[in-house]
C-alpha cells in the first residue's frame, strides 16, 4: 500500500513572530535525543504496518535544515532501515534560507529530490518585522544555491504580511519568478492567538480580507502567466511538479506522521502525537487515536477535496458506497453555479475557490 | 352562615409598588406555607416573572386567618400589574368581592393602577387602599393620601400604612380585608355554577380548571358539564391552592379552588366558561369575560423549519393558560410554515417569545409587529388585515383605517420637550398636559398604535433615561394614508419583511431598513442588492458586497482536526440563518428592522 511519510523536526534557529507551530530552539544534544526517539518510533511503526510502501517522504518543521550536521542523514538511514521506499518516491525536505547552504550536500546524499524553501518575503523590512532569521540577500543566495544542487525547488511565500501592501506581496512573487523554481506555496498570514505578532497586532497594519483576496488573485494570475498553475487553494506548480505528498492530505490518502505533534491518517483512523517535545522523547510510541465515522469521512472528503482544483474524487466516495448525487442533492443544487460537476469529480470553480468555506459547510 | 367566614380578594398595584412582596407577607402570616419553604415572590413561579419582577399569570392561594377570635378563610388571587394584562386582571376580579389597592408612598397613584381600579369598580368590588413603602426616606404619606382622595376618589382615612418589605402593618391589612370586604353571597342550594378563571395542564390529572364557585357545590364523583362545549366529565378531585394543589372533600358557593376531571383536551377548560352539574344543573351560564382583543400581531416561525410541530404544540400549551394569546397558521414564502400570533401588547409579545424559547427550547424567528388595519376596497368590500403581506393591491384599495390610541405619558418635567418632539415625530396629536405635582407631568397624546409598536418604547426610554412611563388605550380607528413597504432581497420580495407604514414615513423607513439589513446580512458568495419599494417603485437601495475570502489556512503537516472544528463552527452559525431565495438571512434580521430610532 502506497503511503506517505511525514517527519516533524520541531527545531528552529529562531522563532518567527507569527508561528504557533511546534518548534523550539534547542542544543545539538537535545536534538540528538529527539532523533533517537524518532528512530525508535520508526522501528515501532514499521512493525505495526509491515505492509506499507513509502512513495512520498516529507521532512517538515520547524526547520529541518537547522538540525545538527548529520542529523538528516541519521533520519534517512533509519527510514531506509525500517521502511520500503519506492525508487521513484518524492522526497521533500523543508529548509530555511539561513541554514540551507551547508546542508545541501547532506540532503542530496540522504536521497532528497525536492527542497521546499521558506522564503516568505523578499522585503527586508517585512522579514525583520516578522522575526525571520534571514534577509532578502540571504534568501536569494539560498535559492540560487539550492537550485544548483536540486532541480525541483518549491518556495513558500506569505501574502498579506504586516505593513505590506498588495504590491509588496505581489512583488515578492514576481522576483521569485526570476528563478527556475517548480512550485510555489502562497499562504495568507493568519494571526494565531498567543503569537507575538498577535499580541502586537494593534501596532501594525494588515490587509483587509478584501485586499488579501485581491492580492491572492493577482498572485494567481501572475503565476499562471509563467505556467505555474494553481492546483490547490495555496499551492501552485509547473505541470507535473504538484506535490505528491501534499495531495495525499487533500485526497485523504494514507500517511504516517512521525515526531512531536505529527499527524497520521491510516485506514480511516487518525492519530496524532503530543506537541510537547519532552513528552514525545520520553514515549515516542504513544499516539492519540480517533477512528472516523462515516460522517467524519464524508465531511473530510469535501472540506479537503474542495481545496484542490481537481476537486473531490467521486471514485473514493463510490468505493464506500456513497451515491453523491443522491446524498448531496440539495447542496449540489444550491451551489450548482459555483461547481464543476462531472462523472468523476466535483470541484469548485476557480473564481469561487477563495470562498470555498461557504460551499463546503453545506457538505459537512 | 359558612360564607360569612370567606373573603375572596386580589391586590391591585402598579409594577414595582410591592404587590408580590405584600402577597408574600400575607401568605407568611396567614398561609399554609412554612417559613422555611418561602422563597421570594412565591406566587411568581415563571422564571420570566421572577427575573423581570412582574406578574403575568394570575394564581390563587387559600389561607386562614383569625380576627377577633373568629377564623376566616382568605382566598388571595394574584393579578398581573402591567397594562398589557388587563384582561387577566378582569378575570381575577370576577372571582373576588374585594381588592387591596397598593399605593407607593413615594410615587403615589400611577396610570396603570387607575385602569385596574376602574375595572375593579366596574365589577362592584370593594377597594381597600393601602399605602406601602412607608419605610423609605422619600415616603410622603400625606401626598399619597391626597392622591387616593383626589385621583381615585376613595376615602384614605384609616387606610393601613405599611411596609411590605419590612413586614410592617400586614396584620392591619388582613384585619381590614375581613372587616371591610363583603363575604360571598352565593346560594349553596342552587345548582352548581363555577366560573373558570384559569386553567393549567397536569400530566396526571389532565386539564385542571381554576374556579370560583358562585352557587351550589361540587365534589369528587360528581358528573359535571361545561357550558361552552356541552361535554360531560366525572370529577376526579376538587381542591384548593395552598398555594400548591391540596385536595378537599367539597367546594361550595364562595370557595375558590380547582376541579380535575381527567379532561384530555385543554380547550375544554375554556377560561370564562361555566361548569355546572350534568343533571339538575343550572340553565344559564355566568356572564363570561370580554374576549381579549389582540392589538399587536406578528409572525412566529421556527428557525429550524422541521420544528413547526413543536412550535404548534408550544403555542397550544401557552394558549391554555394564556387565553389572550391568539394564533393561526400562516405560510410565508420566505419563512415557510409558521403562525400569525395576536398579542395584547408589546410586552405580552416579548413574554410569549421568551417563554417559547425558554420553556419549550425553541429557536424562533419573529417578524416585525404589526397592528390590524381596516381596509376599504374599491368594490365596497371591507376587511381587516394584520399581516402586511396579505394587504390587497394598492389599486383595489379605496382607503384604510388604522387604530389610534390615547397615550398617557408620565414624566419628570425636564423631559417634556423631548417627549413632545418624539410624539410629534410619531404622528401624535397633542391633547393635554397636566402637572400632577412639582415633579410629575402627565402628557396626553393621540398616537397611532402602529407608531407605538415600532420603536416608541425604546425611543421614549432613551430620551428620558428611563424616567417616563407610557400607558395607552385604544381610542378607535381613523382613516389614514397608509402604504405597504416591501423589502426586496436580490430582486425578490421577502414577504416576512413587509410592513405597513404611513406614506410620509415610508421613504425614511425604507432607507433605514435597507441600511439595517445591509448591516445584519453577512456578505455571501454573490452581491446582494437590498431594495425598499412601494408598489413597484424602488425608494431605497443598499448592496451587500460579495464575499471575497472565506477559506481555511494551511493544513500543517496533515493536521485537519482544527480546520474541521472551524468549519463545523461556521456550519453551526449558518443554522441560525434562513435561506430566502438565494440569500441567507440571519433570524435576528426580521426583528432588527424594528430598532430604527434614527438617533442611533
Amino acid at each position: 500500500m502506497a503511503t506517505g511519510l511525514y517527519i516533524h523536526i520541531p527545531f528552529c534557529v529562531k522563532r518567527c513572530k507569527y508561528c504557533d507551530f511546534c518548534s523550539s530552539l534547542k542544543t545539538a544534544d537535545y536534538q540528538r535525543s529527539y532523533i533517537n526517539a524518532l528512530l525508535s518510533e520508526m522501528a515501532h511503526i514499521s512493525r505495526t504496518y509491515p505492509e506499507v510502501d513509502i512513495d512520498s517522504i516529507y521532512v517538515g518543521g520547524g526547520t529541518p535544515s537547522s538540525l545538527y550536521a548529520g542529523g538528516i542523514s541519521e533520519i534517512f538511514e533509519g527510514i531506509r532501515q525500517y521502511f520500503r521506499v519506492d525508487s521513484g518516491a518524492e522526497i521533500t525536505i523543508e529548509a530555511n534560507p539561513e541554514s540551507v547552504r551547508g546542508r545541501l550536500a547532506e540532503f542530496k546524499e540522504a536521497g532528497a529530490n525536492r527542497i521546499s524553501l521558506g522564503v516568505q518575503s523578499l522585503s527586508d523590512d517585512t522579514l525583520s518585522l516578522i522575526g525571520r532569521a534571514h534577509d532578502s540577500t540571504v534568501a536569494k543566495d539560498a535559492i540560487e544555491a539550492t537550485l544548483s544542487t536540486f532541480s525541483n525547488v518549491s518556495v513558500d511565500v506569505m501574502l498579506g504580511l504586516p505593513m505590506e501592501s498588495i504590491e509588496g506581496s505581489v512583488s515578492t512573487v514576481e522576483r521569485l519568478l526570476d528563478y527556475p523554481i517548480t512550485h510555489v506555496s502562497a499562504y495568507s498570514l493568519k494571526l494565531e492567538r498567543g503569537t507575538p505578532l498577535y499580541v502586537d497586532r494593534a501596532n501594525y497594519s494588515f490587509l483587509s480580507d478584501d485586499d488579501q483576496a485581491k492580492c491572492y488573485e493577482e498572485v494567481v494570475d501572475l503565476l499562471r502567466s509563467r505556467g505555474i498553475i494553481r492546483y490547490e487553494v495555496s499551492n501552485f506548480a509547473l505541470e507535473g511538479y504538484e506535490s505528491r505528498h501534499n495531495l495525499k492530505y487533500w485526497h485523504r490518502q494514507d500517511y504516517i506522521g512521525l515526531g512531536a505533534s505529527a499527524h497520521s491518517h491510516i485506514g480511516e483512523i487518525r492519530y496524532h502525537h503530543t506537541s510537547d517535545i519532552d513528552a514525545y522523547i520520553l514515549s515516542p510510541k504513544r499516539r492519540y487515536k480517533r477512528a472516523l465515522s462515516i460522517d467524519d469521512i464524508l465531511a473530510e472528503y469535501f472540506m479537503l477535496g474542495f481545496r484542490t482544483t481537481e476537486g473531490v474524487r467521486l471514485s473514493s466516495l463510490r468505493d464506500i458506497g456513497i451515491d453523491v448525487f443522491e446524498r448531496y442533492r440539495a447542496p449540489l443544487k444550491k451551489w450548482n453555479k459555483c461547481l464543476n460537476i462531472t462523472e468523476n469529480s466535483i470541484s469548485i470553480k476557480d473564481e469561487y475557490l477563495y470562498c470555498m468555506n461557504q460551499i463546503a459547510v453545506d457538505f459537512i | 352562615m359558612r360564607q360569612d367566614k370567606i373573603r375572596n380578594f386580589c391586590i391591585i398595584a402598579h409594577i414595582d409598588h410591592g404587590k408580590s412582596t405584600l402577597a408574600d407577607r400575607i401568605i407568611e402570616l396567614a398561609g399554609t406555607v412554612a417559613k422555611r419553604d418561602m422563597e421570594d415572590r412565591i406566587l411568581d413561579d415563571m422564571d420570566i416573572e421572577r427575573e423581570r419582577g412582574i406578574t403575568i399569570k394570575l394564581r390563587p392561594v387559600n389561607m386562614s386567618y383569625v380576627v377577633d377570635g373568629e377564623e376566616y378563610t382568605l382566598n388571595l388571587i394574584d393579578t398581573p400589574g402591567h397594562v398589557d394584562f388587563t384582561y387577566e386582571v378582569s378575570r381575577s376580579l370576577a372571582a373576588c368581592e374585594g381588592a387591596i389597592l397598593i399605593v407607593d408612598a413615594s410615587q403615589g397613584v400611577e396610570a396603570q393602577t387607575l385602569t385596574n381600579v376602574y375595572l375593579a369598580l366596574e365589577n362592584d368590588l370593594e377597594i381597600i387602599p393601602v399605602i406601602n413603602k412607608i419605610d423609605l426616606p422619600s415616603a410622603d404619606v400625606d401626598s399619597a393620601k391626597a392622591e387616593i382622595m383626589d385621583i381615585i376618589g376613595l376615602d384614605p382615612d384609616g387606610c393601613p400604612l405599611i411596609s411590605a418589605k419590612e413586614g410592617i402593618g400586614i396584620d392591619e391589612v388582613l384585619r381590614q380585608v375581613v372587616k371591610k370586604l363583603p363575604a360571598p353571597r352565593g346560594d349553596e342550594d342552587s345548582p352548581l355554577k363555577a366560573l373558570i378563571f384559569d386553567s393549567v395542564y397536569d400530566n396526571y390529572k389532565g386539564a385542571i380548571s381554576m374556579v370560583r364557585i358562585k352557587d351550589g357545590s361540587v365534589k369528587a364523583g360528581d358528573r359535571i358539564k361545561f357550558f361552552a362545549s356541552g361535554k360531560e366529565y366525572d370529577v376526579t378531585e376538587v381542591g384548593v391552592f395552598c398555594p400548591h394543589q391540596r385536595p378537599v372533600e367539597v367546594l361550595r358557593a364562595g370557595d375558590v379552588g380547582y376541579i380535575a376531571a381527567s379532561v384530555k383536551n385543554v380547550k375544554e377548560t375554556r377560561v370564562g366558561d361555566t361548569i355546572t352539574l350534568a343533571s339538575g344543573g343550572a340553565s344559564e351560564p355566568l356572564p363570561g369575560y370580554k374576549v381579549a382583543e389582540s392589538m399587536v400581531f406578528s409572525g412566529i416561525y421556527p428557525t429550524d423549519g422541521s420544528r413547526y410541530g413543536d412550535l404548534k404544540d408550544a403555542l397550544e400549551k401557552l394558549n391554555l393558560n394564556d387565553a389572550s394569546l391568539n394564533y393561526e397558521p400562516e405560510v410565508s414564502t420566505a419563512l415557510g410554515f409558521g403562525f400569525r400570533c395576536g398579542f395584547l401588547g408589546l410586552l405580552h409579545m416579548e413574554i410569549i417569545q421568551e417563554r417559547l424559547e425558554r420553556e419549550f427550547d425553541l429557536e424562533i424567528i419573529t417578524t416585525a409587529p404589526s397592528v390590524s388595519y381596516i381596509v376599504h376596497k374599491t368594490d365596497g368590500e371591507q376587511l381587516t388585515v394584520s399581516n402586511p403581506s396579505l394587504l390587497p393591491p394598492a389599486s383595489t384599495i379605496e382607503y384604510m383605517e388604522e387604530p389610534i390610541t390615547t397615550a398617557e405619558i408620565y414624566t419628570p418635567p425636564e423631559y417634556v420637550g423631548a417627549i413632545m418632539e418624539l410624539c410629534q415625530d410619531k404622528r401624535g396629536v397633542y391633547k393635554d398636559l397636566t402637572y400632577i405635582d412639582a415633579s410629575r407631568v402627565k402628557i396626553v397624546y393621540e398616537l397611532p398604535l402602529n407608531e407605538i409598536v415600532y420603536d416608541f418604547f425604546d425611543a421614549l426610554k432613551s430620551r428620558t433615561r428611563g424616567y417616563a412611563s407610557l400607558d395607552y388605550s385604544i381610542k378607535g380607528y381613523e382613516r389614514s394614508d397608509l402604504v405597504k413597504l416591501d423589502m426586496l432581497l436580490n430582486g425578490d420580495v421577502c414577504d416576512a419583511l413587509s410592513i405597513i407604514v404611513h406614506k410620509d414615513k415610508a421613504y425614511g423607513r425604507g432607507r433605514l431598513i435597507a441600511e439595517k439589513l445591509k448591516n445584519v446580512i453577512p456578505r455571501q458568495m454573490f452581491e446582494i442588492p437590498i431594495q425598499a419599494a412601494i408598489g413597484g417603485k424602488v425608494i431605497a437601495r443598499e448592496t451587500v458586497k460579495a464575499l471575497r475570502k472565506d477559506v481555511l489556512a494551511k493544513c500543517y503537516g496533515g493536521d485537519i482536526t482544527r480546520k474541521k472544528k472551524l468549519l463545523e463552527k461556521q456550519k453551526e452559525g449558518k443554522k441560525r440563518m434562513r435561506q430566502i431565495g438565494t440569500v441567507e438571512v440571519p433570524s435576528e434580521a426580521f426583528m432588527s428592522i424594528l430598532k430604527l430610532d434614527s438617533d442611533d
